[in-house]
This record gives C-alpha cells, structure tokens and sequence, in this order.
C-alpha cells in the first residue's frame, strides 16, 4: 500500500493516471472531464517498468492527442492487448461513476470486466448489436416480416449469451461482495433487471423472440430496439434499496470502493493476477472509524495498492503504508516522472 | 506514386493500375510493374492478352452462378456430377475453394451477397429466385447451406432454410462449425465448444 499525501497541485492524482495510462493506454477521466483536454493537448513521455512474472516494459507517447504505446518495446495496436496484460483497475472522482452515475455507467464497467474476462463476451455482444443495427435498418424500410423474423432470430441467440455471461459474472462479483461485508456499514449486492415485457391486455410475460416482433411498430417509429440486453439496468442494493438513493456520501464511497474490491477479486478469480488497485480521494466524506475500517481493509489486499490522501490523514499505528509527501517541485510541471509498480504474483 | 520525378508516363500508369487492386502496396505495385519491363516482351504481351480476355471470355453460369467461360459452367454440364445436391454459397470464389477439395459430387448455387440490411442487400439482391426455380423443377434432393459463420450469414442460411422449410422430400442442412482442423480445444470460446459438442458425430 503506496500513500501520495500532498496539497492539490502538487500531481497526486497525476501519478495514479500515469499508472493507469499504462494498462489502458488512455486516462481514467471521462470524456466530459475539462483536464482530459489538458493531457491531450500535452505532449507527454511515460516510461514504465511492471513486474508481473518477470519485467514488462510499456512506453506510452502522447503528441496532440494522439497516444502511441509501446509493450515491450513492440507497438501495440489494440487496447485491449495493453489492458489484459497488466490489470490496473481506478475508482477516482473523475473516473466513471459506479455509485451515482447512469445505469449505462455501471453496465458498461460489467461490459468492460467481462471483454477482459470471457473472451467470448465480446464476440456474443459485438454480433448481438450487429444484428440489431441489421432489424432497425429493415424496420426503417418496411421490410417484409419474414426477413426480420431471421434478424431476430440472431439477435436473441447471441444476446442470450450475453445476458448469461453477464448473469454469471454478476453471481462472481456478489460472492466478492458478500465477503466485503465486514468492514462495510451493510452488506452490498448487485442486481441486473431486464425490461418487463408485459402484453397490454394481460399480465403474462412474453418471450423475447414474440416481445421484439410485439415492439416492431413502436421501433419502427423510434429507431431504435426496445428491449434486450442492451437496456438492461444494473442496481447496487443495500438491505434492498439502491445505494444510489439511500446511502450517505461516505457509504457511496465505501460502497464504490467495495465495488472494486469485488471487482478485483472476480478479475484474480479468472486471471490470476491481482491488480494493481488505484485510489483518489478515496477518504473523502469517511468519518475516523470509517477511514480506519477502509485502510484496515487494504491492507489485506494482496495486491499493489497506490492511493492518495489528503494532507490531514492520521495513520493508525497499526496500519503499514508506504507514504510518499508531494510537493510542488516534483508535480506536473515535471513531466518525466519516474514510476515503477510491482504486482503481486500470482500465488 | 506517380509524382515521382522523371518516371515515364507508361511505368507510372501501370504502377497506379497495379497499386489499385487489393493487397498490393505501392511499393509492391513498382516492383512488380519494374519486374515487367525486365521479362521477355512475349511473356508480358501474353499477360495483357490474358487480362484482354478476362472480361471478354468470363462470365457466371446462368444456372449456379459460379464463374463460367460460356452460359453454363463445367460443374453444371458434367453428368458425373450428383445435380440433386447443391451447396448454397455467397460467392463465386466460395465454390472454386470448395473445389479445390475434389471431394464434393454435388452442384453449387451462388447467391452473390449474403442478407445484410445496412449494405442494401435484402431477399431481393440474392439469387434466389433461379434457387426457386431449380427447386420447383423437382430435381434437387439436398440443399447444403454453406454461408459464413458470421451474423449475417447465420441469418441467410437461417432465411434459406425457413423458405424452403415445406417443400416436400428437400432436406436442408447446414455445414457444422466447431473445432477447426488442428485447432487446440484449450484456445476455443465456450459457444464454438459447445456448438461442436451439438454437432457431434458418431464414430463409425
Ligand atoms: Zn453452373
């Protein structure tokens, strides 16, 4: 457990987005974030060492928006290459919102822990949204039935795949949760809720297949599909009720952290690498007790943890951290900054 | 390319000729175009013939639809073929890769396209209605939907096979998708595993 303490300015948060950079090959802020525009219009050199099994070299150089990464000194083309090689996962202010965002927020965080986790999730979802476009082009021509009839068809073999692998890692990550409980102020589960498909003139439930040839006319109209997968929500309870509306700031942020704990976990559980775990501002809004249950927490973690503080943070004697004192010399105007990350390996 | 100082207009014009077909880079096309000019003028006369007749001599057989040098191809004329199977595919080329095998009797039918509403192709930009036709004449016992394994072309053999679903004594299948040819099981996804595991077949 790594602590960056220092005042605002000084690059706290800076130093944890350059480690997320390096696994993600972009930053963690959302494309909303006006600072995201600051680090794109920079020109910027990381430089990083990794030991996983043995030393894993990633250079990333940005130069007016435009990010080259380098594995091992072999460029990378694709992302996803970067991101399943060091697993790096952020819960940060600027980062996207689990607790309080959209439903779209917390469904594209499962999307994304599953394309890292099951290959074949991305497969299944690509095709799935692929046959998809395919009906609402039809249905915009006033195509014949039978030809959408085969559309659909497509559409709800691949989205049953998707909706089970979803339904699978959401039973993972709530087994996760479950043991997170605790050092949290109430157990936390996850739920995902698929739109009720009711027919107006009785309460029965139709099948997908009947539902989306129920709905042609109205998509017809919108453009887009109704149901399925793709307009799934995904609630995070407490006792029953959403988080989101019930809990106070403090059980928000513990509650998102937790979130990443379980997500940490479920990525080990498949993976077998514990990830290196990114912090910011993670003591905000936590009273005393709550800050000393959460580092006694991270403590167990059996991974690389790098977080950041706030100048006032008291340690308790019984937790071990290493705490680096930011100042405004070595801060962002300094834009070589050195880092070097161990992960645990794999036991 | 072809601004390059000092190269002749007739290297320049084959050298963007050949750099416009698909897989061939610039540089690739100068060599190439390069390699020409050193060959024996015969050779490369009988090279521009060869394109010359490309387009003059070829053309799709009026039946199956594949490649032809004349009305109907060989596969359709030749009697020691099984004219009562016909393998559906999407393209032309489909059929000279599954020839390449010489383990196929039967016939082909190519329906130049596969279903895909985003590109403009629906029921009627394939060539289904001669597959119709082929079909009422009562001749055809088996049809053998060979379209890719895409979404797409899941949904055209799924289309075919719905359309033909009542015709009396016409067995429709599919070709089967699972582990390829010396493919490691550990390396495939659950949905191919379990799709091979459905398609299984008895050892005999
Ligand atoms: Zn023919």
């Amino acid at each position: 457990m790594n602590i960056f303490q220092g005042e605002n300015g000084t690059g706290k948060t800076t130093v944890l987005e350059a480690a997320y950079m390096m696994a993600h090959g972009r930053s963690f802020r959302q494309s909303r974030d006006p600072e995201l525009v600051n680090w794109q219009a920079k020109s910027f050199q990381l430089e990083s060492k990794w030991q996983r099994y043995g030393p894993v070299y990633v250079s990333i150089t940005g130069k007016r928006g435009r990010t080259e990464v380098k594995l091992q000194g072999k460029a990378v083309a694709k992302r996803k290459e970067l991101i399943e090689t060091l697993p790096v996962i952020a819960d940060a202010p600027q980062a996207r919102r689990l607790i309080d965002g959209v439903t779209g927020e917390r469904r594209r965080w499962l999307d994304q822990l599953l394309s890292v986790c099951e290959p074949a999730f991305q497969t299944h979802y690509t095709a799935y949204l692929r046959a998809m476009m395919q009906r609402s082009r039809l249905l915009r021509r006033q195509q014949d039935d039978a030809q959408l009839d085969v559309w659909e068809h497509q559409l709800v073999q691949h989205g049953k795949i998707v909706r089970q692998l979803r339904q699978q890692v959401i039973e993972r990550l709530n087994f996760h949760l479950c043991e997170e409980s605790s050092w949290l102020d109430a157990p936390l589960e996850i739920h995902i809720d698929q739109a009720e498909i009711k027919v107006a003139s009785d309460s029965s439930m139709m099948n997908w297949s009947d539902a989306l040839a129920y709905y042609r006319s109205k998509d017809r109209k919108t453009g887009r599909c109704s149901i399925g997968p793709h307009t799934d929500t995904i609630r995070i309870t407490h006792q029953g009720r959403e988080i989101r509306t019930v809990g106070s700031r403090g059980q928000q942020k513990l509650a998102s952290i937790a979130l990443r704990l379980a997500e940490c976990a479920t990525r080990y559980g498949y993976r077998h690498l514990w990830p290196l775990l990114l912090l910011d501002d993670c003591m905000e809004a936590l009273d005393d007790k709550r800050r000393f249950r959460l580092l006694l927490r991270l403590q167990q973690y059996p991974g690389q943890i790098l977080m950041t503080a706030p100048n006032n943070l008291m340690m308790p004697e019984d937790i071990s951290a290493t705490i680096l004192h930011m100042s405004e010399d070595c801060g962002e105007s300094d834009q070589q900054q050195r880092f070097t990350a161990d992960m645990e390996k794999a036991a | 390319m072809a601004s390059l100082p000092g190269m002749p207009a007739p290297l320049a014009s084959v050298i963007e000729h050949l750099s416009a077909m698909p897989g061939i880079g610039p540089k690739t096309a100068m060599r190439l175009a390069i390699s020409m000019l050193e060959k024996n003028r015969h050779d490369v006369v009988s090279l521009a013939q060869s394109l010359h007749h490309l387009h003059e001599q070829m053309t799709f057989c009026e039946r199956c639809g594949c490649f032809a040098e004349k009305h109907r191809c060989m596969i359709c004329d030749a009697p020691s073929r099984n004219h009562a199977l016909i393998c559906v595919v999407e393209q032309a080329v489909d059929v000279l890769m599954l020839e390449r095998m010489q383990t196929f009797r039967g016939n082909y039918h190519v329906l130049h396209g596969r279903l895909s509403p985003i590109d403009g192709m629906g029921v009627e930009q394939l060539r289904l209605k001669s597959l119709d036709a082929r079909i009422e004449a009562g001749e055809v016992q088996e049809l053998i939907l060979a379209t890719s394994a895409t979404v797409d072309g899941e949904a055209t053999a799924h289309f075919i096979a719905r359309r033909y679903a009542a015709v009396d004594a016409l067995k429709v299948s599919r070709i089967a998708r699972g582990v390829p040819e010396g493919g490691e099981l550990e390396y495939l996804d659950e949905y191919t595993l379990s799709r091979a595991l459905d398609q299984r077949v008895t050892w005999d």
